[in-house]
């Protein structure tokens, strides 16, 4: 007997699409290697863009903040303590406004062709991974030299928990993304909102700046923001210094879960009609 | 007896007029609320009636572009699927490749399902043709294994091999579409989904295309559903056809049956009409058409309208506005909607009253096929002021001489104009 199928008005129970998205890994992954090919097509530097751009910005922070304005680095190395921010907030602010945009970036093909959507958000947030792994490879490349010439770099055995720290990232920038794009189908507003919320979130996290120098009676704003664990302990890990307390870290984790089963939910829900609206 | 494959269960389908953002958010929120959390109650079913009363009271207008849909597919056969523009034939597609959702019914089914609704769905301009067809073809469905097993057939039928590796913003749009088609003709699904898409590409690929759906419905046992204007390729290919009227179906059975009530719906076979009333006569304030009519010029032994037959058309009609510099426009259209001729009278200044009009439409012009006609009154030459829509249809049939060609005869016009070979005797061939 063949897979037999049923459409009808009801939308399904929400689950995670892990069948769906199993069935579509191939689709998924083209639609990976399309962004990868398409990206750099046609520049001079092509895949290079990747990095150059985190490292000029974080030679730009070095400069500035460092420099210029005095901010602390605890101690540490400036490239290495702002590279490894700048990647870790690029990847989770590239990865939400990516995914919130999964149907207006796709509407053609999702107007033609059926296949799970979540796929493309699924797909773009696999975009977004890659290229921090390949930013990361150049993280690593600057943390090996630097161990050897800076004193300060003490990494530890927290570096262990960077799988959960990028984890919870994509947990909860898929999340993020996945609300936004199931609102602003109806609501453009919100991908402006959008894109003005995450340059104020990021003031709001320690990439710039170490917690160690935030004012106390501003830290809660820092402590109640979930992506600030994330940068804390990843500094802590790899410079040694920085917040290391897990509750903060178990709080990151409940908000990505509950940020992501949400998210989740409210796509599906929206899914069966976006097609007639857009 | 063979199974059904597809079952289509009483499909609706709603689509909300108007200015969808202005819907409020507490208005969302409500209608959230009764559609999510109160379903329970109704069991999923959403109350017409209700639904009709929300329209009366203005928030926001419905449609239905589908009503009462009912009919099955056996494996292996081609339906047909026709109808007039917003007859909901598209809806119905969309709705069965799950790209909509219906508003109720349901639709069950057995085995892959594959759409076509338009060729080269998800090409990137910037990637090679080598790359779209991998991305196209996972798009469609295929998995890479089998891209790669069908890799050079498709590469082949296409015919654009060597600019396989160019990307596809180089290509013109022939070679675009010959590869688009290529990877979705070596789909193998149990269900093909096809949405016009024969309209692409020059008659020689047309014709390539058609074989090729021929070969897949024959050969592979393949269930179609073919949406189409194209009254001939639905006579070619379909087994069975619905004709769809303004959402619901109108008819339904052997494809050569149902052509015949799509032509009357579009009011073939229409030679003349007088409207008596000038109450009922088409037309508004300022124009009234009184009578239109259509009278071929038969020629000895004929007793159809063939390629050969001058015709004459006629139009009288009343104006009713002093001192208007007046002119009429024809349009004449295939049954696919492409417009063969735009041709206007002189803008002359006339008086109120009964008018007559005419124009022969010369014989050894038009190619066979199915036509119609629409005429325009416009006023100073450029205003329209009625347009009067396929007031004629009629069929022109086919008539050979002097040729031994059997096939089909291409375009929409067959002038006779003389071709010439001349022998050259001075010129020897060196």
């Amino acid at each position: 007997m063949e897979s037999s199928w049923e459409i009808s008005s009801r939308t399904k129970c929400p689950d995670f699409y892990i069948k769906e998205v199993w069935q579509f890994r191939e689709l998924l992954l083209r639609f990976v290697r399309r962004d990868f090919l398409a990206s750099y097509k046609q520049t001079a530097l092509g895949a290079l863009w990747i990095f150059i751009q985190p490292l000029f910005t974080a030679l730009v922070y070095v400069v500035i903040f460092k420099n210029v304005v005095g901010i602390s680095t605890s101690g540490k190395p400036g490239l290495l303590f702002y590279f490894g921010s700048v990647i870790l907030w690029g990847f989770f602010s590239e990865s939400v406004s990516a995914v919130s945009y999964t149907y207006n970036s796709h509407a053609a093909i999702f107007n033609k062709v059926y296949f799970p959507r979540i796929v493309v958000s699924y797909s773009l947030l696999l975009s977004s991974l890659a290229r921090l792994g390949i930013q990361f490879g150049i993280y690593l490349l600057i943390f090996f030299w630097s161990i050897g010439h800076h004193e300060a770099v003490q990494p530890n055995s927290y570096v262990l928990l960077l799988p959960v720290l990028v984890f919870l990232l994509m947990l909860m920038s898929m999340g993020i993304g996945l609300i936004f794009a199931a609102l602003s189908i109806r609501y453009r507003d919100l991908q402006n909102l959008l894109s003005f919320l995450i340059r104020i979130w990021m003031f709001a996290t320690p990439v710039i700046y170490p917690m160690a120098v935030v004012p106390a009676k501003y830290r809660f704003i820092l402590l109640l923001n979930p992506v600030t664990p994330i940068m804390e302990f990843f500094r802590y890990g790899f410079l040694g210094a920085g917040m290391h307390d897990f509750i903060y870290l178990c709080y990151a984790f409940v908000f990505s879960i509950v940020v992501f089963i949400g998210g989740i939910i409210l796509f599906n829900l929206r899914d069966g009609k976006v097609m007639d609206i857009i | 007896m063979e199974k059904n494959i597809i079952i289509v269960d009483d499909l609706w389908k709603q689509y909300k007029l108007g200015d969808i953002n202005s819907s409020s958010l507490k208005e969302e929120v409500h209608h959230w609320w009764n559609r999510y959390i109160m379903r329970n109650k109704h069991d999923g079913q959403i109350n017409i009636a209700e639904e009709n009363n929300l329209t009366e009271n203005g928030a926001g207008k419905a449609f239905w572009a589908l009503r009462e849909i009912n009919f099955e597919v056996k494996q292996g056969e081609a339906l047909g699927i026709i109808g007039k523009n917003g007859a909901g034939k598209s809806t119905l597609l969309k709705i069965l490749s799950r790209i909509t959702r219906p508003t109720r019914g349901t639709v069950r089914g057995y085995g892959r399902v594959a759409s076509m609704l338009e060729v080269g769905t998800g090409f990137h301009s910037e990637l090679t043709g080598r790359e779209n067809i991998f991305l196209n073809g996972n798009i469609l469905g295929m998995s890479n294994r089998e891209i790669n097993q069908k890799f050079d057939a498709i590469v082949d039928f296409s015919g654009i091999s060597k600019f396989i590796d160019t990307p596809v913003k180089r290509y013109s749009s022939g070679m675009y579409v010959r590869l688009a088609f290529a990877v979705a003709a070596h789909l193998d699904p149990d269900i093909l989904l096809l949405d016009e898409v024969l309209a692409v590409g020059d008659a020689e690929f047309q014709e390539k295309c058609l074989m090729k759906m021929k070969e897949i419905i024959n050969d592979r046992g393949c269930t179609i559903l073919f949406v189409s204007h194209n009254i001939s390729s639905v006579l070619q290919l379909c087994s069975r056809a619905i004709l769809l009227k303004e959402g619901r179906m109108a008819d339904e059975g052997d494809p050569r049956y149902v052509v015949n009530s799509y032509y009357e719906l579009i009011g073939k076979r229409n030679f003349y009409q007088i409207w008596d009333k000038p109450e009922e006569a088409p037309g508004n304030e300022v124009i009234k058409v009184k009578s239109i009519s259509l009278r071929p010029e038969w020629l000895p032994g004929m007793d159809k309208i063939d390629i050969r037959t001058p015709i004459q058309f006629q139009f009288d009609f009343f104006n009713y506005m002093p001192s208007i510099e007046l002119s009429i426009g024809v349009h004449l259209f295939t049954a696919s909607d492409e417009c063969i001729f735009d041709i206007s009278s002189v803008s002359e200044p006339v008086p109120c009253g009964e008018f007559e009009s005419s124009f022969v439409l010369p014989g050894d012009f038009l190619n066979y096929g199915d036509y119609y006609l629409s005429v325009m009154f416009l006023k100073d030459g450029v205003t329209p002021i009625f347009y009067l829509e396929k007031c004629l249809v009629f069929e022109v049939v086919d008539y050979r001489e002097d040729t031994k060609w059997k096939g089909d005869w291409m375009g929409a016009v067959r002038p006779k104009f003389p071709i010439r070979i001349i022998h050259k005797k001075n010129k020897t061939i060196a």
